[in-house]
């Protein structure tokens, strides 16, 4: 390196070239989709790709400064602290750690201007919208470096800042409110406009080498005074000193303080959002919310899966830590906290949503709007009239089912600790699925193969349930990770799983109820499946400690 | 009942093309201190993690209190006191918390002990393990693995973190205070003059291979560092018996030999010179001159 310039590049570009590379392609990406998409749509489909495209390029531009600038983690600089042992002044690092972002958006946003023009054959103004990206993140910078240490601080002046910039840029496009489309383009950059942005960016500049001054003789360090303040009256609060009774208290404690508590709180957090969201409605229909919340809520019936997923994250890429690793416990017992901690984490994240559907109830009969009620009532009635009550009913009896399996093997295939494992199974049965679609779009596949295919499946996928549940079965009592009796378990309570099931199709479809897929003849290949997935509501009771000892025992 | 509390047996372990432990068969008697010393990425920490049952053996056995530490999870780890080389602890954990949360797990959990262990470590209870320094995080860590009185102490580099005093007199007061409970303590260490302080037997890892296994006394007394002065200047490297390294040129060369000193003697009269200083060698020297005649003989 000849310089400190070409040095400081040169550790920016290691930095962010994968940013760069990213951004291309999802830039590429969503300008193809939107190109592909729009001509449907009608009116000037151009202005209207552009809008998005500086849209997605603003979003871009505050990752990288909130997050490649940034370590959101450790809530401190990830530039340039490594750089402040350099022989620089504090201007002068500043100034070339905002030049050489904004080269790069310059180059990014001429590169997808030229690309508009030479693929797409438009023309799409350069200088206002260039300079307006350029001002965006100086400012995100300044926001960025200014408040090191206070993290709310941060997201709140970032978001009122991003707000500012969208209403600036939509009222330059013509756009009137934030549903419609953009309607003219920003051609032309006024001397006040243009004067405005290069203030702006100047001033940003003049508060980052204040914020960088700060975090480089280290004054950077947070609210402490506010924070001592808040830990002394949170010591103050009576608290639960006593001993944990079992160990299974004490490691069900541990899980939820570590990673259960979340999903409740995201979801009562994401309330809070529709709420908010639902007021600021410029309709001002109070009936959004209701479904937002219902929205919620139905996201959340897919929830089990992942909350398992995330509880049974031991550490870093899965691997248990060796903490973990070194209690006393059990793997039987150790996975069995998780997943006790994942299904009362999902039951407390439902019990937030209808707390929170009950409170926005009693809220509109207070502010007199119980008509808004009545009709989300009458709507939700009807929609269940139409779907079936008996369905309805069925689905709800496998539900619980639905939730111990999803909730289980979750947990088991991140417990396991295996990346590579989780890599394959998801990427392979995707990419089965992939090429499947596109093989029998393509018409590659002979008909008689799908029909064959189709008939063999739920043979298939039963008999693998039920060979797969009792190999795990078989090598967790090898490994004495489960007693026996806990085999006699699952071996009873799939039984009568299975024994209910059974009966209860016999008889829906007897008295020609249309309960699930009940209503059709039971036949050989559909009770296999019906066994073999029945097999997935006990399949945690051996996989989840086979799993746990595959992570803790390498 | 058996006298050793760990045993292994010709135990390798290999991480792809890397071995890092070869053929390692290793006693550890019930009592007493016992030093693992080795330089880094010797093997030491792979060791320790296959007695706790963190790594299984793929060849060889592990035997923890007569158990298998794989098998028997709880048995081995119930008795056992661990001290990790990268004092890994939930970061959000407050100190008393982790104290709450660690009780339930040893039956022998002493909570007066880790209250006086807390005021001799000079821990504030109420502090968050994400805030503390890297010393303080060792002690919580070291505090946690003594306040149940476990039957093994396993310590994987304590002394790293630890200032000078904590390492001097608090860790050593600490280590020889178990040892004359009747308990066992392994340390591993790559600091030497540590270990040759506090252990009373001590096993030094070379590249994966266990080089050398005995009482420090039997160390202190079986090897010898002498000078020899000959008459002549030597051209060739002289011969001892029991040499184990030599260096030096012309009329002195120094050597450090195991064996006795009447037959080094005896020796040095045979060829000619005669001895000009003799001592007994630290044990960094003596680890030294095995591990270059380890390298040598590969």
């Amino acid at each position: 390196m000849h310089s400190i310039q070409m040095a400081m590049f040169w550790e920016f570009w290691r930095r962010h070239r994968w940013w760069v590379f990213c951004f291309l392609a999802v830039i590429g990406g969503g300008v193809a989709m939107l190109w592909l998409r729009l001509p449907d749509i009608g009116a000037g489909p151009s202005v209207i790709v552009h809008y998005f495209t500086i849209q997605l390029e603003m979003v871009l531009f505050l990752a990288m400064a909130f997050f490649r600038q940034y370590n959101v983690r450790k809530n401190r600089l990830s530039f340039p602290s490594r750089l402040y042992t350099h022989p620089v002044r504090t201007s002068v690092l500043v100034a070339w750690q905002m030049i050489f972002p904004a080269l790069m958006v310059g180059c990014l946003y001429l590169a997808t201007v030229g690309a508009g023009r030479i693929i797409f054959s438009v023309t799409w103004p350069i200088v206002g919208p260039l300079l307006l990206l350029l001002t965006f993140l100086a400012c995100m910078q300044a926001i960025v470096w200014i408040t090191t240490g206070f993290p709310l601080l941060q997201i709140g002046l970032g978001v009122v800042s991003y707000v500012q910039f969208e209403r600036f840029i939509s009222s330059r496009y013509g756009i009137a409110n934030m549903f419609n489309l953009p309607r003219s383009e920003w051609k032309t950059l006024t001397s006040i406009e243009f004067l405005g942005l290069l203030f702006c960016i100047g001033l940003a500049y003049a508060i980052a080498v204040i914020g960088i001054s700060r975090d480089r003789r280290g004054d950077c360090s947070g609210w402490m005074g506010l924070r001592a303040c808040f830990a002394g009256l949170r010591d103050m609060l009576p608290r639960n000193r006593r001993a944990f009774s079992s160990t299974a208290k004490a490691q069900f404690w541990m899980e939820w303080r570590e990673r259960g508590w979340s999903v409740p709180a995201i979801i009562a957090a994401l309330c809070v959002i529709s709420v908010l969201l639902g007021a600021a409605m410029p309709s001002q229909k109070a009936v959004i919310t209701f479904w937002m919340f219902l929205l919620i809520f139905l996201m959340s019936l897919g929830g089990p899966l992942f909350v398992g997923l995330n509880l049974g994250t031991m550490g870093r890429r899965f691997e248990m830590t060796s903490f973990r690793a070194t209690r006393p416990i059990s793997s039987l017992m150790q996975s069995m906290v998780v997943i006790w901690t994942a299904l009362w984490s999902m039951l407390m994240a439902w019990a937030v949503i209808l707390l929170a559907w009950l409170l926005m109830i009693g809220w509109f009969y207070l502010v007199g709007q119980s008509e808004t009620v009545t009709e989300t009532l009458t709507v939700a009635t009807g929609l269940m009239k139409q779907i079936g009550y008996s369905k309805l009913l069925g689905l709800a009896g496998l539900f619980p089912l639905y939730l111990l399996a999803a909730v289980g093997i979750g947990a088991s295939l991140t417990l396991m600790g295996r990346t590579w494992f989780l890599c394959i199974l998801c990427g392979g049965s995707w990419g089965v699925l992939i090429i499947w679609a596109i093989l029998c779009g393509l018409g590659l596949i002979p008909e008689w193969f799908q029909t064959a295919f189709s008939k063999a499946l739920p043979w298939g996928i039963g008999m693998t349930s039920l060979v797969g549940t009792i190999w795990i079965f078989a090598r967790a009592c090898q490994r004495e990770l489960i007693y026996q009796r806990v085999c006699l378990f699952a071996g009873c309570s799939w039984a009568a799983l299975f024994a209910g099931m059974w009966l209860l199709w016999r008889y829906a479809f007897a008295a020609g109820l249309e309960i699930l897929w009940f209503s059709k003849a039971p036949q050989s290949s559909s009770i296999i499946m019906m066994g073999g997935l029945l097999t997935l509501m006990v399949l945690p009771l051996a996989s989840g400690p086979l799993a746990v000892a595959w992570n803790r025992h390498r | 009942m058996s006298d050793n509390v760990i045993e292994i047996r010709n135990v390798t372990r290999r991480f792809g093309k890397k071995t890092a432990l070869e053929e390692v068969s290793l006693s550890i008697p019930r009592g007493g201190v016992f030093g693992l010393v080795g330089e880094n990425g010797a093997g030491k920490t792979t060791l320790i993690r296959h007695v706790l049952g963190l790594l299984k053996a793929k060849t060889g056995s592990v035997r923890v209190f007569e158990m298998d530490p794989v098998r028997n999870p709880v048995g081995t780890l119930g008795r056992t006191g661990y001290l990790s080389e990268d004092r890994d602890m939930p970061d959000w954990m407050r100190i008393e918390e982790l104290l709450r949360y660690s009780e339930p797990f040893y039956p022998n959990w002493d909570s007066s002990y880790a209250d006086e262990l807390c005021k001799v470590f000079q821990l504030d209870k109420k502090q968050k393990i994400g805030t503390l320094s890297r010393g303080q995080r060792a002690r919580t860590g070291l505090l946690v693995a003594l306040a149940h009185r476990p039957q093994l102490l396993l310590l994987d580099e304590p002394s790293s973190g630890l200032d000078p005093v904590v390492r001097r007199d608090i860790l050593g007061a600490i280590i020889r205070t178990v040892a004359q409970e009747g308990r066992t303590v392994l340390f591993s260490s790559h600091l030497l003059d540590e270990v040759e302080r506090v252990v009373d037997s001590v096993a030094m890892m070379h590249r994966g291979r266990v080089v050398l296994t005995d009482s420090m006394d039997h160390i202190r007394q079986s090897h010898r560092n002498v000078t020899l002065r000959f008459s002549e200047p030597q051209t060739k490297r002289p011969e001892l018996p029991g040499m184990i390294s030599c260096v030096g040129s012309g009329l002195e060369w120094t050597f450090l030999c195991n064996g006795g000193i009447s037959d080094l003697r005896a020796a040095a009269k045979r060829l000619g010179a005669q001895i000009v200083n003799e001592k007994a060698p630290t044990l960094d020297e003596v680890f030294v001159a095995r591990v270059k005649q380890c390298d040598g003989c590969q």
